[in-house]
């Protein structure tokens, strides 16, 4: 296996009388895509924050690699720039032999799908072009680390779909590690080496996903994984999907 | 649906059913199809109708109300005179220098303050209370302290403009989206890309707001301040016909001012149209509500 670039140890965070983290233990291998479930308030985005440098007030000990990005639910693009500014936004340059930012941003708007919306206002993108800029504004830093915070929580379903075959191309290109928080069980199948849940501030189960890519739901093992992971989430019940079987 | 629920359905009356479309059946006033910028002019040249009206049927006594024509007459003597340009001119030249000054230091206060706790802790107080202090009660003291020249007038704008654009700014920047901070923070940009990029121009529309009561702000502050001990300006142009009881002067001085206000304000308006044209806000229904 390939070296830890993510390494947290007995990593605690409290809020007032509330923890939140709670001695959690956790390694992401360079290059490997991790997805973390977890209910409403298990501290998903606590520990995200955290490993993104955004809370420093946490205990214990966590290694991440200097070169990391961002994507948050919400694309968080600055309406007064246009998209390839927005890319290439606080991006250094990278010296003399280096693409120019502006060509190094295009560039990531065409890995993502966006060439023709360089020049577009963020307020006249769509929600799943936003987003894309914003996966853009995270590549272009060519990170170590990517951190995912519900990318495309607030997508239609068919944008989802989209979105997760061009961030598993992208992923499968590049080869970062990935940490990719989300309520989706079936997102976290599709596309991740490892799904851990995380309960109570801990890692309750960390299991690899042995299934082949190309993956889609209805694969070998896929149910059976998604009801491992549903009951440990606390859902047992599948209302929605027993009926259509 | 249940079959029950059908029956039921079916007694029910029929839904109303409309057109959404606005044109349809409806052809477009001629209000709305006269260019907005002749529709603007409609309201003061009203004003401007019914002054002369009530001139020319005598409504308005002519001698201490003279008609436009006459405020005309006076207007093109004055400025073949070269006392319109010059007063005028004077006026401006403070109003500008004391905007630039004002808008300078009002800027730089609110970053100070919208920044920084200690900022904060240190200047708002400071700034809220100079708000609370009329122009007016400092314009004697700021002679005395200064003299009769320019320095008092000056200063006199510079104060108001720069608090009007502190007050805005700041609370511009108090209201800068948290989450852009966050994100500016995880691609680790410089502390002077965060503030160029993300803060000031987030706090831009406020700022404008602060403009545009900096401005009006500046002008009032003008005839305050060229009311006392000077020889150049519109607010002396003002007090000189208020003694000789010029009534078509002191008219005059109102139509002046009027059009500079009208002008700063069309410059603002100009601003935000070059500075805020991401925006999509709203712009107003067509026609009355």
């Amino acid at each position: 296996m390939t070296a830890a670039v993510v390494k947290a140890r007995g990593l605690s965070r409290a809020f007032g009388e509330q923890q939140v983290l709670d001695g959690l233990d956790l390694d992401i291998a360079d290059g490997e895509f991790v997805a973390m479930l977890g209910r409403s308030g298990s501290g998903k985005s606590t520990l995200l924050r955290i490993l993104a440098g955004l809370d420093k007030q946490a205990d214990g000990s966590v290694i991440v690699p200097r070169s990391r990005a961002v994507v948050f639910q919400n694309p968080r693009l600055l309406p007064w720039r246009r998209a390839l500014a927005n890319v290439i936004f606080a991006l250094p340059d990278a010296g003399p032999d280096t693409p120019s930012r502006a060509a190094r941003g295009q560039a990531a708007l065409d890995e993502v799908g966006l060439s023709d919306k360089a020049k577009s206002w963020p307020l006249a993108l769509s929600g799943g072009e936003a987003q894309r800029v914003s996966l853009a504004r995270a590549l272009v830093r060519e990170p170590d680390l990517l951190l995912l915070d519900e990318p495309f929580g607030a997508l239609d379903a068919l944008t989802r779909l989209k979105m997760y075959r061009l961030l598993h191309e992208l992923w499968a290109r590049r080869h970062m590690a990935v940490l990719h928080v989300t309520h989706d069980v079936d997102e976290a199948i599709l596309l991740a080496d490892r799904v851990v849940v995380l309960s109570d501030g801990k890692v309750s189960l960390d299991r690899r996903v042995d299934l082949p890519f190309p993956r889609s739901r209805g694969d070998d093992g896929f149910d059976d994984l998604r009801r491992v992971l549903l009951a440990e989430l606390g859902v047992r019940e599948e209302v929605g999907h027993d009926r259509s079987r | 649906m249940t079959a029950v629920a059908a029956q039921q359905r079916r007694e029910a009356p029929a839904p109303e059913l409309v057109d959404v479309i606005v044109d349809n059946g409806r052809r477009r006033g001629l209000w709305a199809r006269i260019p907005r910028p002749v529709r603007r002019m409609a309201s003061p040249l009203l004003i401007l109708a019914a002054w002369g009206i009530g001139s020319a049927t005598g409504l308005l006594n002519e001698d201490l109300f003279p008609p436009p024509s006459d405020v005309a007459v006076t207007a093109w003597q004055l400025l073949t005179e070269g006392q319109l340009a010059l007063h005028v001119g004077t006026s401006t030249t403070r109003v500008l220098i004391g905007t630039v000054l004002g808008v300078t230091l009002g800027v730089v206060l609110a970053v100070l303050a919208g920044l920084t706790r200690t900022g904060e802790d240190l200047l708002d107080w400071s700034m809220q209370i100079l708000k609370a202090v009329p122009n007016f009660a400092l314009t004697p003291l700021l002679i005395i302290w200064m003299g009769i020249g320019e320095g008092p007038k000056i200063v006199l704008i510079t104060l108001g403009v720069a608090i009007a654009i502190y007050i805005n700014t700041y609370s511009g920047i108090r209201g800068v989206d948290q989450q852009l901070v966050e994100m500016a923070q995880t691609l680790e940009a410089r502390r002077s890309t965060l503030i160029t990029q993300v803060i000031l121009p987030g706090a831009m529309p406020n700022f404008l707001i602060g403009l545009r009561l900096g401005l009006s702000s500046a002008w009032l502050s003008l005839i305050f301040a060229e009311m006392i001990n000077t020889t150049e300006g519109i607010g002396y142009l003002m007090s000189r016909a208020q003694t000789n009881l010029q009534f078509d002067v002191s008219l005059l001085v109102i139509v002046i001012y009027a059009v500079l206000g009208i002008v700063s304000y069309a410059l603002v308006r100009l601003l935000e149209r070059l500075l805020l044209s991401w925006r999509n806000g709203f712009t107003g229904f067509e026609g009355t509500v």
